[in-house]
C-alpha cells in the first residue's frame, strides 16, 4: 500500500500496535529468534561465513552479465529455454505467452518473492488462467487477498482462528482452529491441484552459471511437486541469484536457513539441471523455461552505492531482529519486500511513492547490519534512500528544524540556553519536566523529559575541572549535546575518576553536536560541516585520546566521519587522526583506570547495551565484567542488546513505536529485580529514565560513570537511586 | 568406516525428526519395512530403482507394489522406498539422485518414506560431495537434498510434520546393495 501522508501511515501503525494477536506473534518470534539462530550456527564461525558470502556475492554481482551468458549457454545445452525480461511487464507477458502457447489452463506455484515483485498472479488471473499458490502461508494469504508480511513466513500476522475461517470459506465446511488439521486441509485440497495443473511456476534461490543449474530451498516439499507433476515448468529468477559454482551455492546454503529461521537446513533442496523426465509430456521430457528478471538489477549492479543490495539472499533475518518490525510487522514496513531490506528494494522495484515514509521509519539501531547474511550495510543504504526521497519529495519539517538548529553552533547553544528559561514553568523539582508545553503532543507523554541542566557543562567546565599535576595522559572530552546541556553530572563523575588516575581532561569549547541527528534526518551536507568543525576543535590539543560518554557520538565520530566524502587531503588526514583517538568511556576505563570496589553498597545492577556501542563500535565484551569489578551484583535482562526505542529524532517521528519498545525494555529490566539499570549512552538514559519515571517503575537508570567509586568521586550510589 | 561421522549423521537426522534404523542384513531391511507398514495399516508401496528381490519379498509379505508411472496412482502410495547416494552428517541430510520421476514421487507422495543409505557414503559436510554434484549437474539432472519429513511452520510458527510430502521419514542404514 502506498501511504499518501505521514499522518495516514502513522494511523496504520497505530492499528498494528493495537492488534493483540500480531503483537503476541511478533513478540514471540522476535524474542525466540536470536537463540534459535545461535543454536543453528553452533560451532561455526558466523562472521567468517558471512564474509565468504559477501565476497562471493560481490564478485557475482560485478560479473552479472557474464554469468547470465554462461548460464544461458549451459542451460540451453540441456534443453532449457532462457528468457530475459527487462521489467515486470515484460516478465509477465513472457510467462503469459508460454502459458497460452502451451495450452495451459491451470497453474500451480511454489513460493517466489520475485513473482510477488512483478504481481504475476494478478496478471495471469486477469488473462483467464487459474493460479494456485501451494506454499501453505502463500496459499492462506492468496485466499485472503493479502500480501506477505515476512519474506520466509508470509502469514506470520495471522492466527489459527483467522486461518480456520479462511479455510472454512474455501472448503465450504467448518474447519477447527487446530493447526495440525488446518495443515492437512491444505494438503488434501492442494494435492488434486498439483495433479491437474498444466504448468508449475517456481522461483529459485540459486542460479549456478557454471552448470546451468537452479536450486530451490523449501520445507514443505511443494516446489518438488510443482517442478515434477505439471508438464511445463517456468522458473522466474532475479538476475542477482546468478552465481558461478556449486560450491558457492553450498556456501550460501550453509547460512540461509540458519539465518532465516534458526533451522540447520530445510527439509528439501531441489537442484534442477535442464529438462528432466516428465511422464505426462508428449516426448517424456518436461518443457522447461527460465525467465530471468532484470527490473533495474543490472543498473543497480553498476551503482557505486547500492550494488551491495543485490547481495541479499532473501533470508529475512533483517526483519527478525528489527525492533520496528517486531512491533508493527511487515505490512507496515514494506510494499512487497518487507523489513529493513524492503525499505531499499521497494524504492527500486516499486517506486518512490510506495517507498515514501518507509525509509524514514528506521531507528538506526544497526541490528539488521549485524545479522545480514550477506554483510549489507542496510542502515546506511536506508539513509541514502531517505536522502533520495527527500530530494524529490522535500524534507519533512522535523528534519528542516534539526538542520536549522544544528548547523550554527552558537545559535544552537543560545537556543538551548533560552530553552532553559522557557522550560521553567513546566519543571518539577526532581529533574523532570512535569507539564509538557502544548507544542509537544500527547503521543509523546509516554515518558517524562529531563529539564536542561542549570548550568551546561561548557559553562561550568573551568570550575569543575580537577587539577592534575604531571598527568600520565592528557585527554579531550567530547561531551555531545546531552551530556553538555542535560546530564553534565555524568562527565563530572568521569573526569574525577580520570583525575584520580592521574589523567588530565580538557574540553575544547568549539565542539558542537556530533552531527548524527543531521544524518538521521538525511541531511548529509550539514553533517559534514559539523563534522569538520568538531575535528578542528580538537586538532591542536595534543590529546592522547578523545573520550566520550555517549555511545552514539562515539560511533558516529569514529565510524562515520572517516567515511564522509568531499574533503581535501589535509582535512581527511585530520579526520582520520581525530577518529583514531575517539574512545568510548568503558574501553578507556578498562585500559587506564582503577577504582574502589563498591561491594558494601550491595546493589544489583542490570544493563542496557547501547546499539551504537555494541554494534556501532563493535564493543563485544560484556559490561558485566566491569560492573562486577566495581562491586555490584550483575543480573542480565532479556533483550539486553535490543534498542531502547530512542533513536534520536526517531522518537519524535514515531513516538508510538518508540514507546512500545521502551515498555518492552523496561519490563525486561524490572523483571530482573535489579535496583539499577545501567547503560552508557545519555540518549538511552533520557529514554529509559524518562520512561521509568513516568511509568513509576521500581528501577533507577544511571550511566556507568556514575557508579564507579574513587577518592575524588565517592559514587554515593544510595543518593542516586530511589 | 568413520563411526563418529555416522553418530553425527544419526543425531542430526533424528534432530530433524527422521527415524533411524541400522539394518545388518537384507532380511532385516525387509523385516523393518514390513513391521512399520503393518503398524500403520499400510497395504501398498512403491520402490522405484530398488532391487527386484526387495520388492518380491515385500509382495510375498502381502503388500501390493505400485508400478510406474506413479503419478497415475498418486493418492495410493502408503510407503515409498528409495536409495540415497550420500548422507551429509552435519545436517543429517540424504542426497537422492531423482532423475527418474517415480523416485521424486515416491519420496513426495508417500505417507511414509523409507530411504536406504550405505553408511560408507556418509560424508561430513555438503562441500565434501561437490565433485560428485558437479559431475551430476553436467548432465540433465534432478537432485534432492532431503532432511527429515516434510514440514511447515506457516501457521503461528507451530512446527507441523507432513505438509505436502511424507509425514514420516525412516532412514535405513545398510551395507547391502
Amino acid at each position: 500500500m502506498a501511504y499518501t501522508s505521514n499522518k495516514k501511515y502513522r494511523k496504520e501503525i497505530s492499528h498494528a500496535l493495537d492488534d493483540k494477536f500480531l503483537q503476541t506473534a511478533l513478540g514471540n518470534f522476535t524474542s525466540n529468534y536470536p537463540q534459535s539462530r545461535e543454536n543453528a550456527f553452533n560451532g561455526k564461525n558466523i562472521e567468517e561465513l558471512i564474509h565468504g558470502i559477501t565476497d562471493l556475492k560481490r564478485k557475482s554481482v560485478s560479473h552479472i552479465n557474464e554469468l547470465y551468458s554462461l548460464f544461458k549457454q549451459k542451460a540451453t545445452e540441456h534443453g532449457a529455454i532462457i528468457h530475459l525480461a527487462s521489467d515486470a511487464e515484460e516478465a509477465n507477458s513472457i510467462i503469459e505467452k508460454i502459458a497460452s502457447e502451451g495450452n495451459v489452463r491451470s497453474i500451480v506455484k511454489s513460493k517466489s518473492m520475485t513473482s510477488e515483485e512483478i504481481h504475476l498472479n494478478d496478471h495471469l488471473i486477469s488473462k483467464g488462467f487459474e493460479v494456485v499458490e501451494t506454499d501453505l502461508g502463500e496459499w492462506i494469504i492468496q485466499l485472503r487477498h493479502e500480501g506477505p508480511s515476512h519474506m520466509v513466513m508470509p502469514a506470520i500476522h495471522l492466527s489459527k482462528g483467522q486461518v480456520a475461517e479462511t479455510f472454512s470459506d474455501e472448503t465450504k465446511q467448518s474447519q477447527p482452529e487446530v493447526i495440525k488439521t488446518l495443515v492437512s486441509v491444505a494438503r488434501k485440497e492442494l494435492r488434486p491441484r498439483f495433479l491437474k495443473a498444466d504448468m508449475g511456476i517456481t522461483g529459485a534461490n540459486f542460479a549456478i552459471a557454471g552448470t546451468g543449474t537452479i536450486g530451490i530451498v523449501t520445507n514443505e516439499g511443494n516446489a518438488r511437486l510443482v517442478t515434477t507433476l505439471p508438464r511445463i515448468h517456468v522458473a522466474l529468477i532475479g538476475l542477482e541469484k546468478l552465481i558461478e559454482t556449486v560450491d558457492e551455492a553450498l556456501k550460501i546454503l550453509e547460512v540461509l536457513p540458519k539465518n532465516a529461521t534458526g533451522q540447520k537446513i530445510t527439509s528439501y533442496i531441489t537442484w534442477i539441471t535442464g529438462r528432466n523426465e516428465c511422464k505426462s509430456s508428449a516426448d517424456g521430457k518436461k518443457e522447461y523455461h527460465i525467465v530471468f528478471l532484470d527490473n533495474k538489477r543490472s543498473e543497480i549492479a553498476n551503482d557505486k552505492i547500492f550494488s551491495d543490495i543485490l547481495n541479499c539472499i532473501r533470508c529475512g533475518a533483517c526483519a527478525n531482529v528489527c525492533p520496528v518490525y517486531g512491533h508493527i510487522g511487515g505490512h507496515m514496513m514494506g510494499h512487497v519486500y518487507i523489513g529493513p531490506v524492503g525499505h531499499i528494494l521497494t524504492y527500486f522495484y516499486h517506486g518512490i511513492d510506495n517507498a515514501a515514509f518507509l525509509a524514514d521509519n528506521c531507528i538506526n539501531c544497526l541490528a539488521c547490519k549485524e545479522v545480514c547474511a550477506a554483510g549489507i550495510d542496510l542502515p546506511s543504504l536506508i539513509k541514502e534512500i531517505q536522502i533520495r526521497i527527500n530530494e524529490r519529495k522535500g524534507r519533512p519539517v522535523i528534519s528542516k528544524t534539526v538542520t536549522a538548529l544544528l548547523k550554527n553552533r552558537k545559535m544552537f547553544h543560545r537556543f538551548l540556553k533560552i530553552a532553559k528559561t522557557g522550560q521553567k514553568p513546566f519543571t518539577g523539582n526532581d529533574g523532570f519536566i512535569r507539564h509538557l508545553p502544548l507544542i509537544l503532543y500527547k503521543e509523546h507523554s509516554f515518558r517524562t523529559l529531563p529539564v536542561l541542566a542549570d548550568e551546561p557543562l561548557r559553562d561550568k567546565w573551568k570550575s569543575i575541572k580537577p587539577v592534575v599535576n604531571n598527568p600520565k595522559l592528557k585527554i579531550g572530552i567530547f561531551a555531545g549535546c546531552l551530556d553538555d546541556f542535560v546530564y553534565p553530572e555524568q562527565v563530572e563523575a568521569a573526569i574525577k575518576l580520570f583525575a584520580a588516575n592521574n589523567i588530565e581532561s580538557f574540553m575544547p569549547e568549539e565542539q558542537s553536536c556530533c552531527g548524527l541527528p543531521l544524518m538521521m534526518t538525511g541531511d548529509k551536507k550539514n553533517s559534514k560541516i559539523v563534522a569538520l568543525r568538531n575535528v578542528m576543535a580538537f586538532k591542536d590539543g595534543g590529546y592522547d585520546a578523545i573520550v566520550t560518554l555517549c555511545a552514539s557520538c562515539a560511533s558516529f565520530l569514529k565510524g562515520s566521519y572517516p567515511e564522509m566524502e568531499g574533503f581535501n587531503d589535509e582535512e581527511k588526514e585530520q579526520i582520520t587522526r581525530f577518529a583514531g583517538k575517539i574512545t568510548d568511556f568503558r574501553s578507556f576505563v578498562n585500559k587506564y583506570c582503577s577504582f574502589r570496589s563498591n561491594e558494601n553498597v550491595g546493589k544489583t545492577v542490570t544493563y542496557h547495551a547501547p546499539c551504537h556501542l555494541i554494534r556501532g563500535l563493535n564493543l563485544k565484551e560484556s559490561a558485566e565484567n566491569l560492573i562486577t569489578k566495581a562491586g555490584y551484583k550483575f543480573v542480565r535482562s532479556e533483550f539486553e542488546n535490543q534498542c531502547c526505542g530512542f533513536g534520536g529524532t526517531y522518537t519524535v517521528k514515531y513516538p508510538e513505536i518508540s514507546a512500545a519498545q521502551l515498555e518492552k525494555k523496561l519490563d525486561a529490566a524490572e523483571k530482573t529485580g535489579a535496583e539499577i539499570l545501567l547503560t552508557e549512552c545519555p540518549g538511552c538514559i533520557m529514554q529509559l529514565r524518562g520512561g521509568a519515571d513516568k511509568q513509576k517503575r521500581n528501577i533507577s537508570v544511571l550511566h556507568l560513570s556514575e557508579i564507579l567509586n574513587c577518592n575524588q568521586n565517592p559514587a554515593n550510589v544510595e543518593q542516586k537511586i530511589k | 568406516m568413520n563411526n563418529e561421522r555416522i553418530e553425527l549423521f544419526k543425531k542430526m537426522a533424528e534432530d530433524a525428526s527422521a527415524i533411524l534404523y541400522i539394518a545388518d542384513t537384507e532380511n532385516t531391511v525387509v523385516e523393518y519395512i514390513e513391521k512399520i507398514m503393518k503398524l500403520n495399516g499400510y497395504s501398498r508401496f512403491a520402490a522405484p530403482g530398488m532391487p527386484a528381490a526387495l520388492c518380491r519379498n515385500l509382495e510375498t509379505g502381502g503388500f501390493e507394489k505400485i508400478g510406474s508411472p506413479l503419478r497415475d496412482r498418486a493418492g495410493e502410495i502408503d510407503a515409498g522406498i528409495v536409495n540415497a547416494s550420500f548422507g551429509i552428517a552435519e545436517t543429517g541430510t540424504l542426497v537422492v539422485n531423482s532423475d527418474n520421476e517415480d523416485i521424486r514421487l515416491a519420496t513426495m507422495l508417500s505417507e511414509t518414506n523409507f530411504i536406504l543409505l550405505n553408511p560408507e557414503n556418509i560424508v561430513e559436510k555438503s562441500s565434501d560431495i561437490s565433485n560428485e554434484l558437479n559431475t551430476w549437474f553436467k548432465k540433465n539432472n534432478y537432485t534432492a537434498f532431503i532432511t527429515g519429513p516434510s514440514r511447515t511452520a506457516d501457521i503461528e510458527r507451530v512446527l507441523t510434520l507432513g505438509a505436502h510430502g511424507p509425514e514420516h521419514l525412516h532412514i535405513i542404514l545398510t551395507n547391502n546393495k
